[in-house]
């Protein structure tokens, strides 16, 4: 029940927009109701009559994104408006990098600005708490009035705080609707109290001045979904040598005594080498860089003790064969009969030495070529001494990038090299960022080749390094919307790097929706990269392929989040029984037949990374007797799966399923009051005899249709109420969802007369439906694997709930005198048409015995 | 019963207690002088004639309310709606949402009494001079109609039926209720005359009871300015 259920009655609704940052409620008439927290205005400014039905016209069921409308409004030229719609006047800029979680801000000048000033940095807006000085900023109350928190860094747009937005494209808009009485009397205290969100989206363009206030665009939150996301780091392969990133203060203590033969020292010296003093933090060394920085550190260290008459220079060799192990030089010395070395690595790792002999150093050093080994062998990185050597060499490589942030690149991932005008993919499992370039260790082929390319093919090869995913599907699809960078948007899927993710806000996205979508589409596990794709390009196969779609539509709740829906024309369920009395027939036909994407003949399923070395990475799904009457009408579907055996297994049966289900679906659209139920990927139930649908599956056949149908587009009139909706039905095959399988977990009471039975949690909406629907006690038929399902096995349900992680079943009843065995794998059906109290609802699922075909 | 026309008012319920959605004129409550902390809301749980929700009023009032047992009704002839104590409990009205209006109780509710008599007409309802319903005719092609009244949008839908009403009433007792709204949008029940059955075709003076799909501006009759005429299309559901 909602402000559209009381049009009926005539109410109307008054429309009132939010935009994300600016703490005024545009309306169409003031209400003097309780504003939002945050929102100090109520502004009449707001004109939405000329706009163009919203919502989604279609779903695009090859790429799983929808057609959505754009909103058009416009803002009168107010007081108000003209207070927000102008430049500035104060300003400053931020001389430091900012958190997306920081709570102060370096700024060049705070002059003028006052505690508890609103400041707009990029889409944010922000409060300060206290002007500290007149270059500091603290106490910030990062994103408010319904903006979100970025990192903000210096060079930057976002670098400059103002005191009005500096632009207004991509701030987000919502649209609302509270219901007005006949009278004109708002309802509630509130202004949200009885009000519905409509429609959220993003200020594409505007304002735009007109000759009577300013003209604005904005798209639908799920039109981000055919954005491109930020391209992949470029650059270029330096090197394919093994390194290491250092610290500009690493330090390492050698303590070199020379003893004479009666226990006491000739001489001693406390060295202090600082190797890469010279340095910056995070600069990758290769193992002879850091073993040439460690020689000149020595020389310095004994410079500076004093001690050139006594110590000599450092090399990297052995006199046993062995190379890498530190030696020095030691003048004769008759005096010296044996040395004891200490040398603690940045106090992490010691290595002791003590080496003594019965005659002198100078008698001594003829057989040791005037050297003596310190006990620090670095075969690898010589940093961690004594250890086994460092990777094969073909296993890594350096890029050195074009622009950005190579701290951004994160492992795993993939980079892509262009050697002789061929692309190769990489795997990489490390990544080590350097001032300007990125270290990439332990790889291996993502393409489907045999072998990674020789080092001498890898180096000066232009790369590309896409920045990747992996996980199941749905992870990754939430991750891909949900991740900024910051870490902000949510706590579980705000993992990837800023330009990975469209950085939505978790509380827009019906996460689960996404978790709990069946397989295979549910659990297929796959790899992505994201450099300069889209979620439209990462997953549209997918969700083609899998008959599903990613579409804004309210929630429960009311808000308009994105949602994870199917699109298969079958199912059961409907939540809501469109007749003739629904169709609005007043300006046109009410029921309209709407041409639909040409069904394919061909269906290709291709793997990404793909190619070059494994063509059995694309499939090819054909329908041979339609290719000879209609010829090839081929569509390509790309599913990002790791697995190749897996993808065959789930793609057969949905590209086949298509091919065949496809022929005959029609595509209808039909006029409705805005009261009527059903959003984007819902089942209504069609009781119509308008001659636009007609009815395959009857004998003979006929206009009209009685049947379920899925509802792929809800567009709604602002100005008039009426809804289009835009209907999928399947005809010439009639499909219902399969009667669910619950397998029983547990019972309470015994076997024979269980008080409850839990199933498994997914099918709690079921049950719970059944239930409502029903308007009473429902009846489950048992059976075990092998038996076929009676009418006198059953158990009548009286209430369903979530118990201990499963769907907690109350029995009411129990006849047929069975017994529940979980061994025996005893499971619940709906009951059959030939008896057992099958309610209506249950009757909308296919049965063994119904003649219908399963989906 | 003279020539009337009677508003719905909408209500989604609950039957009782403060929370509920769209109040606008669907709640009406009661604090009695003996349980002053107290307050009893009453609403009907759907939409309902504004005579059945008086009636609706009158059973929850008398079964949540402390002490009262309540009547709440509507006097014709004097168009005001009373709402009294049967029991001798004194109370005060609490009006929600617009009910004040809907009622006819512009006057300020304070202190506590028997009975409570609304100052005004109600806008819920109408008595007309007379009210003329023409034969149905079909409706196949209703939509949603909007026509400015403030915001107001008439509604109708498939398998509806017309007839095109005109109302006759005297500025003096009906104009006020004519033009709050109430009764030019949403559903209404239009008498002709005392036949308290439905209109059909061998009952032509019976009511109609439907939703008002377009309404005229109300045009005053002669230059004496007592009378007037509003023209309305009312589609009733076949």
């Amino acid at each position: 029940m909602s402000v559209w259920d009381a049009m009926r009655y005539g109410f109307s609704p008054v429309y009132w927009i939010t935009i994300a940052g600016v703490p005024v409620v545009f309306i169409e008439r003031a209400t003097g109701l309780s504003l939002p927290s945050g929102y100090t205005t109520e502004d009449a400014s707001l004109v939405i009559d000329s706009t163009a039905p919203i919502g989604v016209e279609s779903v695009n069921r090859e790429t799983g994104v929808p057609v959505s409308m754009p909103l058009g409004f416009k803002l009168l030229d107010t007081l108000t408006v003209r207070d927000w719609l102008r430049r500035w006047i104060k300003s400053m800029t931020i001389t430091a990098d900012m958190t997306a979680t920081q709570a102060t801000a370096a700024v060049d000048d705070s002059t003028g600005w006052s505690n508890g000033d609103a400041v707009y940095m990029g889409l944010e807006r922000a409060t300060i708490g206290t002007v500290a000085s007149g270059t500091s900023l603290t106490g910030l109350t990062r994103a408010t009035v319904g903006t979100l928190a970025y990192a903000h860094a210096t060079s930057t747009t976002a670098q400059i705080m103002t005191d009005r937005p500096r632009f207004w494209r991509g701030r987000e808009v919502v649209l609302w609707a509270s219901p007005v009485d006949p009278s004109g009397f708002p309802t509630g205290t509130a202004l949200a109290d009885d009000a519905v969100q409509v429609w959220r989206g993003d200020i594409d363009t505007g304002p735009d001045r007109e000759v009577d206030g300013f003209r604005f665009a904005a798209l639908s939150i799920d039109r981000k979904l055919d954005r491109e996301l930020a391209p992949g780091v470029s650059g270029q392969v330096v090197d394919t040598s093994a390194k290491v990133s250092i610290s500009s203060g690493y330090k390492i203590a050698c303590a070199i005594r020379a003893n004479d033969n009666a226990g006491g020292y000739v001489w001693q010296y406390d060295l202090e080498l600082y190797p890469f003093a010279a340095d910056a933090d995070g600069d990758l060394l290769t193992h002879g860089e850091i073993r040439d920085r460690v020689i000149a550190a020595w020389s310095a260290a004994v410079s500076a003790e004093g001690g050139g008459a006594n110590v000599g220079s450092m090399e990297w060799g052995s006199t046993s064969g062995e190379n890498n192990v530190a030696r020095v030089t030691i003048p004769a010395n008759a005096n010296v009969y044996g040395f004891e070395i200490f040398i603690a690595f940045d106090g992490v790792q010691l290595i002791s030495t003590t080496s003594s002999w019965p005659q002198n150093w100078s008698a001594a050093t003829a057989t040791l070529g005037g050297r003596i080994e310190l006990g620090w062998e670095a075969p690898g990185n010589a940093l961690t001494p004594n250890q086994p050597g460092g990777l094969p060499y073909a296993w890594m490589m350096t890029v050195k990038i074009d622009d950005g942030d190579p701290s951004t690149i994160t492992a795993p991932g993939i980079v892509a090299l262009t050697i002789d005008g061929q692309r190769r993919a990489i795997r990489y499992a490390l990544a080590s960022a350097a001032s300007d370039s990125v270290y990439l260790a332990v790889l291996s082929p993502a393409d489907g080749a045999a072998a990674l390319p020789t080092r001498e093919q890898m180096v000066k090869a232009d790369a590309q390094i896409l920045l990747g995913d992996e996980g199941t599907l749905p992870e990754m699809m939430l991750r891909c919307l949900m991740s900024s960078g910051t870490g902000e948007r949510s706590a579980t899927y705000d993992t990837l790097e800023r330009g990975q993710g469209y950085g939505i806000d978790e509380a827009l996205v019906d996460a689960a929706s996404f978790t709990g979508a069946p397989a295979p589409i549910g659990s297929l596990v796959g790899e992505v990269s994201s450099a300069g794709a889209s979620f439209a390009g990462l997953f549209g196969g997918a969700l083609g392929l899998f008959r599903h779609a990613v579409v804004a539509r309210p929630n429960a709740a009311g808000a308009v989040t994105l949602r994870l829906v199917s699109t298969a024309p079958f199912g059961a369920g409907h939540v809501y029984t469109i007749t003739d009395t629904d169709l609005l027939s007043a300006t046109d036909d009410p029921v309209s037949s709407v041409r639909r994407a040409e069904s394919p003949t061909s269906i290709a399923v291709v793997r990404p990374l793909g190619g070059g070395a494994d063509d059995g990475d694309r499939f090819v799904f054909v329908d041979a007797e339609q290719i000879d009457a209609r010829g090839l009408v081929e569509v390509e579907l790309t599913v990002p799966a790791v697995d190749r055996a897996a993808l065959w297994d789930a793609a057969g049966p949905a590209a086949t399923s298509q091919l065949a289900g496809d022929q005959t679906a029609q595509t209808v659209e039909a006029r409705v009051p805005p009261w009527v139920l059903g959003d984007v990927g819902d089942i209504v139930q069609l009781e119509i005899t308008h001659p636009a649908l007609w009815t395959w599956s009857t004998a003979p056949a006929g206009p009209g249709y009685a049947g379920a149908a899925r509802v792929v587009g809800r567009r709604l009139d602002l100005v008039t109420g009426a809804v289009t909706l835009t209907l999928l039905a399947d005809s010439g095959v009639s499909v219902a969802g399969l009667s669910p399988s619950m397998l029983i977990a547990a019972h309470g009471g015994t076997a024979a007369a269980p008080t409850t039975i839990d199933v498994p949690l997914l099918y709690l909406e079921h049950m719970t439906t059944a239930l409502t629907e029903a308007v009473g006690n429902v009846w489950l038929s048992h059976y075990q694997p092998g038996q076929i399902e009676t009418v006198t096995q059953l158990h009548e349900i009286s209430a369903a709930a979530e118990s201990g992680g499963l769907c907690r079943l109350t029995v009411a009843s129990t006849s047929g005198g069975h017994s529940l065995s979980t061994a025996l794998l005893s499971s619940l059906t709906l009951p059959t048409l030939d008896g057992g109290n099958l309610s209506t609802w249950q009757a909308n699922f296919a049965h063994v015995d119904d003649g219908t075909t399963w989906g | 019963m003279t020539a009337s026309i009677m508003a719905y008012a909408y209500s989604e319920g609950p039957a009782t207690g403060v929370t509920a959605d769209i109040v606008a004129t669907s709640t009406i409550a009661v604090i009695e002088e003996s349980s002053p902390g107290t307050t009893t809301y009453a609403r009907p749980i759907v939409p309902t004639l504004f005579t059945t929700q008086l009636s609706a009023w009158t059973t929850t009032l008398s079964l949540e309310a402390p002490a009262g047992v309540y009547a709440c009704s509507y006097d014709a002839v004097t168009q005001r709606v009373t709402i009294e104590s049967t029991n001798a409990t004194a109370f005060r009205p609490v009006m929600s949402g617009n009910a004040a209006v809907w009622l006819g109780f512009s006057q300020t509710l304070a202190g506590y009494a028997l009975t409570w008599t609304g100052e005004s007409a109600p806008a819920a309802v109408a008595e007309l001079v007379g009210a003329m319903v023409q034969p149905a005719e079909d409706a196949a092609r209703v939509d949603l109609e909007r026509y400015r009244h403030g915001r107001a949008v008439a509604v109708a839908w498939g398998n509806h039926q017309t007839h095109r009403v005109r109302l006759v009433f005297a500025r003096s007792t009906a104009l006020d209720a004519i033009a709050a709204g109430y009764l030019t949008t949403g559903r209404v029940r239009v008498w002709q005359c005392g036949d308290l059955t439905a209109y059909s075709p061998t009952n032509i003076d019976g009511y109609i009871d439907g939703y008002v799909i377009a309404a005229d501006d109300p045009i005053e009759s002669g230059d004496v300015g007592e009378l007037w005429t509003l023209d309305l299309v009312v589609g009733v559901a076949r």
